[in-house]
Order: structure tokens, then C-alpha cells, then sequence
């Protein structure tokens, strides 16, 4: 499998070349084209049970169902891109696990595992979901981002905005936690952030899409009643 | 203070770099990681009264934070809400005006006051308040779109909703595009018109337009 990541960094598009036995699966909605010899398989976001597809779903965020392409022996391709603008990075796990915030997840080799981890009440106060996407296996996986990406190296104690997380390693363990003293919490605007600890990658988008959100709320004009 | 700006055009990060003692203060809700070892002090924005009608009639915050490295070097970022690029300015003997929405960080050096844009701003719909940065210092101001700087000597017209910045050495009057027909059908709106010698800062987007294009399409 070869991925081109083509029309960085504001509208990325993730070009893969599909060789005989590959398969990709991808998040419900983000093909663009593929050649007429690569086969579409609708089938639920998680190997394994119902229940676990159900879980990622409903708690991750992500569509129930993925779609699966492959060839039949042949070569071909399939583009992917995400919703938003933004950029996308590929990562090559090697017997690794990362978490994957709901809207980071574009696609992953079909030998990699996904999953959720419940966040606890972390997920609760953070604003974002309660779970993330847990991708763990040997294989590439396709992160998107709303803006930029930015792949981090934390080793110690590092601060990032809730609404900028698109995934992080395993190795690193996080809390939620306030910004700065409590007069700087109340009045500074940054809410909360998360505090990552231990040694590890963490990926930043550089927008972020709840402050979007909030903009278009606080710009649009009341609906008409 | 080293600085690095990534992700640009479209969307801009300003990674910063301060060494012990060094401060960097940003608007309120920019940040977007920072390192640990940074102390953190929320201020009043250009003083009590400014800040409060900034608040009120400006619908911004009242407070920007200062962030200080304490005994490591340390790194911040920034980011805007909107797309867009950063670009930075150095303050010195020109102070510079800069229209809502378009300051994002500034050292410390460089003071920043409130300024009433008068009746004429309140026109240009793009707020009546105007931020204008004195001392001197690294400045950083973001766009919605790309920015474009632009030598004025004499005279230039620039559509109200894509002025980013400008020197104070220059003034403005608010006025229509062309003749009445022209101002309502011609979608230019209303226009500023620079006079003096000094630079100006343009961005390519205009964030209303954007939401004009977009209420077409919501439901009502």
C-alpha cells in the first residue's frame, strides 16, 4: 500500500494505492473517487461484536459503519479526505497504540484494531467526546486535522487546549485540568486544557473546531421564530 | 524571543520561544499549547474603562493573559479562530492601529490602548473600537485569509471589511464607493479612504462576507 498525501496543508487529500491483498478501511463519507477495479465493502467500524461498532459509534463519535476497499488482485486506487478543511498526516504503528480524538480519524490499514477508551469524567469536562478512538496494531493510519498539524515529542509535562488534540500515544497519560491560577481559569478564555505526562507523541491541529463553532453561533443572526 | 510561524497560509500557528524573565501577552482564548514550566497573569486589556467597553460594545474579552517563562526556556503557540495567516510587525516609532479581531500578541514592550474609531468606524461595520499599539516590540496580528502590506503615498481606497492595520502616520474617512446607485448595488459597500504616507496591512477574506455567503444556505 502506498499513500500520497497530496494538497497540503489547507485541503489534504490522501491518495492510496491499493496493491493485491490491501485493504483500507475508511470513516463513512470521506471517499472521494477510486478507480473502477477497487471493490467497496460496507461494514461495521469495529471487528468483533455489534456492540463494540455500536460503542464507537455512539460514544467515539465516528459513523457506525466503515467502508472497507480493496482489489480483486489487481492495482488500484481511492482518494480520502476529510469534512473539514485541513491537513493530514500518515503514521506508520508498529505494534502501537494510539487514542484518536472523534473527528482526527480518516482511515487505517485494515490490520490495524479500533476500539474506545472511555475517558472518565476527564471526556465530561473537557467539552470534547467522552471517548476516543483507540487504532492499536502493525499499519498505516490516516490522521486529519482541522488547519495544521503538529506532531509533538513530550517527554516531561506538556499543556495543550482541549479543542486542539487530534491524538496522542499511549505512553503518555493526561488530566484536565484548569488554565493557570483560578482568576486566570475565570477570566482568561482558555477554559480548560490538558496536561500529557510521561514520554510520547501528541498531534495539535492549529484551529480548533468548537471555538468555529462558537464564533458561527456568536456571528450568525438569531433564526427567525 | 525566537519566533516561528507555521501552517501558513491557510492556517497559521505562531510557535514562540521565550528564554527566562521573557513575557509574551496574548488576547484572551489563543492559546494552543504550552510547555509547564510557564506562569500565567490575566490582565485588564488597556485599562479598566477600555476594557469594559470593549467588552460591552465590542463583544470581546476583557482580559489578555501574559505568559512568562520561569527557569527553562519554554515554548507557547497561538492560533486565531478563524483561517488565515500571522504575520509580525515591529513596533517602534510608528504606532500602529489595528482593527478588532486582528491582534493576537504582542511582547510586553509594546502598550496597547483602546482607541474610539469616532462615528466613522461605527460605519465601517467592522466595530468602533480600534486597538492601537505604541512602544516598541514584536507585534503579531492575524488574517482572515492572506495579508498583504501596502505602501500608501497619498492617497488609497480599501474595501472597510478587509483592513487588517495601519501606521498611524496615516489618516481615514469612511465614504461610499461611488455614487449613490454604485454603493447599493455595486456590493462594495463602504470603502476607506487612506490618506498620508505610511503602510498599510490588507487581508485577502472578509469574515462578514463569509457569513452573508453562508445565511443564504441556513435554514431560516
Amino acid at each position: 500500500m502506498k499513500i500520497d498525501i497530496k494538497y497540503k496543508p489547507g485541503f489534504a487529500m490522501a491518495c492510496v494505492t491499493l496493491d493485491a491483498d490491501d485493504k483500507i478501511r475508511a470513516e463513512a463519507g470521506t471517499m472521494v473517487a477510486k478507480s473502477a477495479n477497487v471493490n467497496m465493502k460496507t461494514e461495521k467500524a469495529s471487528r468483533g461484536g455489534v456492540l463494540k461498532s455500536l460503542k464507537a459509534a455512539f460514544f467515539g463519535g465516528e459513523s457506525f459503519w466503515m467502508n472497507i476497499f480493496s482489489t480483486n488482485g489487481t492495482k488500484g486506487e481511492v482518494k480520502l479526505a476529510p469534512t473539514l478543511p485541513g491537513d493530514i498526516i500518515l503514521e506508520e504503528l508498529d505494534n502501537s497504540t494510539i487514542f484518536v480524538q472523534s473527528t482526527g480519524f480518516l482511515g487505517a490499514e485494515d490490520s490495524i484494531d479500533i476500539d474506545t477508551k472511555f475517558q472518565g469524567l476527564k471526556g465530561f469536562f473537557s467539552g470534547e467526546s467522552l471517548f476516543f478512538l483507540k487504532l492499536s496494531g502493525k499499519g498505516k493510519v490516516l490522521l486529519s486535522s482541522y488547519g495544521g498539524i503538529e506532531k509533538r515529542n513530550v517527554s516531561g509535562s506538556f499543556i495543550v487546549d482541549t479543542g486542539h488534540i487530534v491524538a496522542f500515544d499511549e505512553s503518555l497519560n493526561y488530566k484536565i485540568e484548569k488554565f493557570g491560577s483560578w482568576k486566570s481559569f475565570l477570566i482568561g478564555g482558555e477554559g480548560l486544557v490538558a496536561r500529557f505526562s510521561g514520554h510520547g507523541n501528541v498531534w495539535i491541529q492549529s484551529r480548533n473546531v468548537p471555538q468555529l463553532g462558537q464564533w458561527l453561533r456568536a456571528t450568525l443572526p438569531p433564526k427567525k421564530k | 524571543m525566537k519566533h516561528t510561524i507555521k501552517h501558513n497560509p491557510s492556517y497559521a500557528l505562531l510557535d514562540v520561544e521565550l528564554s527566562p524573565g521573557e513575557s509574551i501577552q496574548a488576547e484572551a482564548g489563543v492559546m494552543v499549547y504550552m510547555s509547564d514550566d510557564i506562569h500565567i497573569n490575566s490582565i485588564l486589556g488597556g485599562g479598566f474603562l477600555a476594557a469594559v467597553l470593549r467588552k460591552i460594545l465590542g463583544g470581546e474579552s476583557m482580559f489578555f493573559n501574559v505568559f512568562t517563562a520561569k527557569e527553562k526556556p519554554v515554548n507557547v503557540g497561538f492560533a486565531p479562530d478563524l483561517a488565515g495567516d500571522i504575520f509580525k510587525l515591529n513596533v517602534s516609532d510608528t504606532p500602529v492601529v489595528i482593527q478588532k479581531g486582528s491582534y493576537l500578541c504582542s511582547e510586553t514592550a509594546v502598550s496597547l490602548k483602546t482607541r474610539f474609531g469616532g462615528l466613522k468606524s461605527f460605519f465601517s461595520s467592522e466595530g468602533v473600537f480600534l486597538l492601537e499599539a505604541g512602544g516598541s516590540g514584536s507585534l503579531y496580528l492575524s488574517s482572515y485569509g492572506g495579508i498583504v502590506e501596502v505602501n500608501v503615498d497619498g492617497e488609497y481606497i480599501l474595501d472597510t471589511g478587509h483592513m487588517v492595520a495601519f501606521e498611524k502616520t496615516l489618516d481615514f474617512t469612511v465614504s461610499k464607493t461611488g455614487g449613490w446607485k454604485s454603493t447599493i448595488f455595486s456590493g462594495e459597500g463602504l470603502t476607506m479612504r487612506f490618506k498620508g504616507h505610511g503602510k498599510l496591512w490588507i487581508q485577502t477574506r472578509v469574515p462578514r462576507g463569509f457569513i452573508s455567503w453562508l445565511m443564504r444556505f441556513l435554514p431560516s
